[in-house]
């Protein structure tokens, strides 16, 4: 099997499950609170820099993911207390605190930071369950997928059952419409808050996944996650429309795989050029914001009579 | 029982409180709403009645004077603790409900109106029977639609879902803002009979703002009619119930300047 080939086949897999996480917390800040959260673009590479610092500092792989989980929360807190205490616009607020958190990035990491060869991450025992398979390429990749599937099944189920909650609930009311919320005795700032700090959690579970499994961690990291996210989360509702909460999620599992997959095949073109990987990134999400509307305008001309509903 | 005193409130458009464009709201209004009132509340566009409303439900802070709910001062109180004894109605029906959540998810919003929320599972059986016996008598057939989001609704069955929304709990106090303006004649004529019916059967004291003079002097046990930011006129009871409407068009005209 060609390298090209093989990485194709798994790749995406895998990508696609960290990058679910990621996008399951932009979800919840964009999709559930209305805010377009910047400061992502800042937790997901300090995570993963502060998690790998936390691993050759000598900490236990599990305590160093939540260590960077810690951290992301705070963050998300922080952006709450900005936004509503401090009544900055949420998106400067995020641009403010993305600002932040690059600096901090740079501190820790001293620029970039990377484990020694055959350090123990998080995902090292799980690769050894699989040591049975003569390919060390597919013997990493089997126990990668477990840890990966675990963990995103926690973490999903996780959003599932708490939006499911009453404080869920009161989350997604503070989110959609902040006047009646307070109408009905919801202190909204506390919900928002709260909400953002669950969001920022699951962007800083991403990036310490990801810095572990890549083994190194700079602050370019952060650059065009947002777009990743939003993408992921767009690309699933369009192959998933017209869904329940439970489906909605469900739907943020295909966008990753789908956007990796997409993305990786894009590499294999052969005159693939890294350079353009942000203006590719730009134009494929710019597309996919305009298929609802393509489906509206020109599949609906096609459906006489037959209005293409949204609601 | 609510005791308004001497609200004054001032809006600096320039946010300079100098300027010649302040636009005073109230001037010094006084209102007492006793146990069993259901008081309309007329006036032109700013004469004052929805910033009332807003102080009232603490939306909008006032400038002086306080507000008095069964002894307890509540000037100071945040607009989400005040929920806990003071529902409202909007008079846009976006506003009411929450578009993006379903109908027995609303419905529980305000069944929690006030009270802590914990990490049960939002929606449960015995609740779910509850909400089904009060969307009966309102007659819409909502009762096999309680997955369906709001924002399917038509304007004025949110609107009726709202009201509903607005009496549960007991609330010491029901605030309704122009709640049948946004809709057509035949729709809001109904919503407003189902708002003297909820009124009357929860007995809940309820402030109502109208553009809609007969609707006044039809419903409620006391009229006030606002103007400039000053109560203009008042009559309950019987004096009400005789009012015409050309009677308050005249009353309305005649309040000098």
């Amino acid at each position: 099997m060609s390298s090209q080939l093989q990485a194709l086949l798994s790749e995406p897999l895998l990508l696609g499950l960290i990058w679910s996480i990621f996008a399951l917390g932009v979800f919840i800040s964009f999709r559930i609170l209305s805010i377009a959260d910047m400061s992502v673009e800042g937790v997901f590479p300090f995570a993963a820099v502060l998690a790998i610092w936390a691993l050759k500092a000598g900490w236990n792989p599990f305590l160093a993911l939540l260590l960077a989980i810690g951290a992301g929360m705070a963050a998300g807190a922080l952006n709450g207390v900005m936004g509503r205490y401090l009544k900055i616009n949420p998106l400067l607020a995020g641009i403010i605190l993305m600002t932040a958190l690059f600096s901090l990035t740079v501190v820790v990491s001293n620029g970039n930071i990377s484990l020694e060869d055959g350090a123990t991450t998080l995902f090292t025992p799980f690769e050894d369950l699989f040591s049975g398979i003569s390919s060390v390429y597919w013997k990493n990749f089997c126990g990668d997928l477990l840890l990966l599937a675990l963990v995103t099944m926690v973490l999903f189920v996780f959003v599932y059952w708490f939006f499911g909650t009453e404080i869920g609930a009161a989350i997604r009311a503070s989110g959609k419409n902040e006047q009646l919320a307070r109408a009905e005795g919801l202190n909204v700032h506390v919900y928002i808050l709260l909400g953002l700090a669950i969001s920022s959690g699951l962007v800083a579970c991403a990036g310490a996944l990801y810095g572990m499994r890549q083994s190194f961690a700079t602050i370019n990291l952060g650059k065009g996650t947002l777009i990743i996210g939003l993408a992921t989360i767009f690309l699933g509702e369009i192959a998933l429309p017209k869904m329940s909460f439970k489906a909605h999620l469900l739907s943020i599992l295909i966008g990753g795989y789908l956007y990796w997959l997409i993305m990786s095949a894009l590499e294999l073109l052969p005159n693939y050029n890294a350079n353009y990987r942000y203006l590719i990134q730009a134009l494929f999400i710019t597309l996919v914001m305009l298929v609802p509307t393509f489906k509206k305008n020109v599949v609906g001309l096609f459906r006489k009579g037959k209005e293409v509903s949204h609601a | 029982m609510l005791d308004v005193k001497n609200l004054v409130k001032t809006f600096h458009l320039d946010g300079d409180s100098t300027s010649e464009n302040d636009r005073k709201a109230l001037k010094n209004v006084s209102l007492t709403i006793h146990d069993h009132d259901f008081i309309a509340v007329i006036g032109g566009n700013g004469s004052g009645k929805t910033t009332l409303l807003n102080i009232i439900a603490g939306s909008v802070k006032p400038d002086e004077g306080s507000l008095v709910l069964d002894g307890e001062d509540i000037t100071k109180k945040p607009e989400w603790k005040r929920a806990r004894f003071i529902s409202r109605v909007f008079q846009d029906p976006l506003v009411g409900s929450i578009g993006d959540m379903t109908l027995e998810e609303n419905l529980s919003l305000a069944a929690r109106r006030g009270k802590s929320h914990g990490l049960r599972w939002y929606i449960g059986g015995e609740e779910r029977k509850s909400y089904l016996a009060m969307l009966r008598p309102l007659g819409l057939n909502l009762e096999n639609r309680l997955n369906q989001r709001m924002k399917s609704f038509s304007g004025g069955e949110r609107q009726s879902i709202t009201l509903l929304m607005a009496s549960f709990g007991h609330p010491k106090l029901m605030l309704l803002d122009e709640h049948t303006a946004a809709l057509d004649p035949k729709t809001a004529a109904k919503v407003m009979s189902l708002t003297a019916t909820l009124v009357r059967e929860n007995d809940v004291p309820t402030l109502m703002i109208t553009h809609n003079m007969k609707d006044a002097i039809k419903y409620g046990n006391r009229l006030i009619m606002m103007k400039e930011g000053e109560i203009v006129y008042e009559a309950e009871g019987e004096k009400k119930a005789h009012l015409k409407i050309e009677d308050l068009i005249g009353l309305f005209e005649e309040v000098p300047e």
